[in-house]
């Protein structure tokens, strides 16, 4: 009996074995044909175990779904290479088109896994802006959270721009509008640098992170003052470096007052000129009345290395 | 394909239950222990997440001890807790010193806070830097920096008179002879005041001289003495490191008055944001603009407490800012 019991148990060890050996064989073997190399298979462990480290304390995301959508993005690489924008991805209950792959990876763990643009609203039909929109990721995250929110977006990059308006359409997004233009302190036309990446492109020749970024084009831009004419249940901001625009050009206008809360990515030590520039920004903050919190998204390896942190301020006069 | 005597898998199943009956047997005990020392069930676990934590957050670059140092202390003093008295002065030889302290848990964090996260590294242009240390607790920033820099002169403040003897026993045990203790707090006047030390007659890590006057019971109060840091600043600073939960504001507003911040070549600073007396005060731009003034840098290198960790917008945060002055970098 125990013999037969023995038996039983070292066939089903070998196959446990020969099972991992195939899976981890097809994984090596698929890793170092995508564009990462066998590093790649590192990365894509770093983004799925993310999602068990990084606890949201206000989550409006259900982790398995977290966790579907990330499996999901990690291993498309390595069936197609390109991704090129031809078929959509599905995110959450969304169908996503991406630039790259690269670029989902990122998106979708800092705005669907972090939830970093979690807010609360009274208002079940919040007007938001979203300055910096991208593809149109936290439009959607937005979407998810409040189905009946009114989001105005401001996108300036055209290869961008058409991916967002496709991600729009393919989900049948109403009341959204869609603006092809970068939040600046004039109205006319600026040049964006690393103008159709997928990611960072900055008004900045060193882009909001630091690093030297190329290619420019010309780009429309606008001043959000001229659109903030009713109050604004949630701004969001991502501008690579042109932070201190907006925000001088809405105290400028008198229009701050309109704005309940903000959620906006500060990029310190960034636009290339090295600056220390963080306590002037909060300082206008104070001075009209918002309070804040801080997350903290890296702090780089020397002093004075670019850094990101998100700031959530909110209005103290309207949310009181 | 190779076969295995019968009694192999009989052996490999007994290691397997073994091996699963022991680590039950392992978590049960230490989960009965924690709570008989009054550590609370969970011990184990806040331990294991905290251990984590110090690991992930590891500077890149240069450390001023091992990890494997980090893991092995950390684990003695977690066990340590485990069987000691928690009213009493401990002594523990860490590091090569013999460091005196209150709370085994307490002393587990600062251990971890000061020698894990190394928050207070920082790159001296001599070998003997003037350091002031304020908000000392027990010393443990200043054993660190004797650590990193043997000759280092450092002026420790500490306003709790429960921490302060313990401060000085860790110095003369340690004969760190360049180091001079002073029992005050730091603020922007010189005189009497009170300090919160909820700790009922230990040490305490958060004991603050800002408090509501709704929460304070008088067993907590501490009568304490305060002066300003600007009388102590006569020649150039190398480092001022400063945790003095929530006095921050006062004491930059005493350096400024007197124009010593030119004197201070860099600065760790724990700035507390939304601290629980003070709610509804955002100051945090208003305090870096005044580095800005007198032309420091910065870079923010921790918060505690996240907010994306706990989702309240007037919630608590402790924010590591590494200050320095431009001209000198």
């Amino acid at each position: 009996m125990w013999a037969c019991r023995g038996r039983i148990v070292k066939s089903v060890g070998a196959f446990a074995i020969f099972v991992v050996m195939i899976l981890s064989v097809t994984a090596l073997v698929l890793s170092m044909r995508s564009p990462g190399g066998i590093g790649y298979l590192a990365e894509a462990a770093h983004f799925v175990l993310r999602i068990f480290v990084v606890k949201p304390a206000s989550s409006a995301i259900p982790r398995g779904k977290k966790l579907m959508t990330m499996t999901r993005l990690v291993v498309a690489p390595l069936i197609e290479k390109d991704v090129s924008a031809t078929r959509p991805q599905r995110v959450i209950d969304f169908q996503v088109y991406f630039l790259n792959h690269f670029s989902s990876r990122i998106l979708f763990s800092e705005i669907f896994v972090d939830e970093c643009y979690y807010f609360t609203s009274s208002n079940p039909k919040p007007f938001i802006i979203d300055g910096g929109g991208n593809i149109g990721m936290a439009s959607l995250y937005f979407k998810a959270l409040y189905p009946d929110a009114q989001i105005l977006i401001f996108e300036p990059g055209r290869h961008c721009f058409d991916v967002l308006r496709r991600n729009m359409e393919a989900n049948n997004i109403t009341q959204v509008q869609l603006i092809n233009k970068a939040l600046s302190n004039k109205n006319g036309e600026t040049a964006l640098f690393g103008g159709d990446g997928a990611m960072g492109a900055s008004l900045f020749a060193q882009g909001g992170d630091g690093g030297a970024q190329g290619l420019s084009c010309t780009v429309a831009c606008a001043k959000l003052s001229d659109y903030v004419t009713r109050p604004v249940d949630l701004l969001k901001l991502d501008v690579e470096g042109s932070e201190h625009m907006v925000l001088d050009d809405l105290v400028a206008s008198g229009k701050l007052r309109l704005i309940r809360q903000m959620v906006l990515e500060y990029h310190h030590h960034g636009g290339g000129k090295r600056e220390d520039l963080l306590g002037n920004f909060l300082a206008t903050l104070e001075r009209h009345n918002f309070g804040y919190q801080i997350k903290l998204c890296n702090r780089g390896n020397d002093l004075c290395d670019a850094q990101n942190l998100i700031i959530h301020a909110y209005n103290k006069a309207l949310l009181a | 394909m190779y076969m295995c005597p019968c009694w192999c898998s009989k052996v490999i199943k007994r290691i397997f239950y073994g091996v699963i009956l022991g680590f039950g047997l392992t978590i049960g005990g230490v989960v009965l222990l924690s709570m008989r020392a009054g550590l609370g069930a969970g011990y184990i676990f806040d331990s294991k997440k905290q251990l984590m934590k110090v690991l992930l957050l590891r500077r890149f670059g240069p450390k001023s001890i091992a990890t494997s140092t980090l893991i092995g202390t950390y684990l003695k003093l977690t066990t340590k807790a485990l069987f000691t008295q928690q009213d009493a002065i401990h002594c523990e030889h860490i590091l090569g010193y013999n460091v005196h302290f209150y709370d085994y848990v307490d002393f587990r964090y600062l251990f971890a806070e000061v020698f894990g996260n190394e928050e207070y590294y920082f790159t001296a242009k001599t070998k003997n830097p003037f350091i002031i240390d304020c908000g000392a607790n027990i010393g443990m920033a200043t054993l660190y920096f004797k650590m990193l820099y043997p000759d280092a002169q450092i002026l420790a403040f500490e306003p709790s008179r429960l921490c302060f003897d313990v401060l000085q026993k860790n110095i003369t045990t340690n004969n760190l002879s360049t180091v001079t203790a002073i029992n005050k707090a730091l603020s922007n006047y010189k005189g009497k005041a009170t300090l919160l030390d909820a700790s009922c007659g230990k040490g305490n890590l958060c004991a603050t001289m800002l408090f509501d006057k709704a929460e304070q019971r008088a067993s907590y109060l501490m009568p304490i003495e305060c002066d300003l840091l600007s009388t102590y600043i006569t020649k150039p600073v190398d480092l001022l490191k400063l945790d003095i939960e929530g006095g921050e504001r006062a004491v930059f507003e005493d350096l400024d008055r007197n124009g010593k911040f030119p004197l201070i070549k860099e600065m760790v600073l724990e700035y507390h944001h939304h601290i629980p007396a003070e709610r509804e005060i955002d100051a945090l731009g208003t305090f870096l603009a005044t580095l800005e003034r007198y032309n420091f840098g910065y870079q923010i290198m921790g918060c505690a407490t996240q907010m994306g960790y706990q989702y309240e917008l007037l919630g608590g945060q402790a924010l590591i800012i590494h200050a320095y002055q431009k001209i000198n970098k």
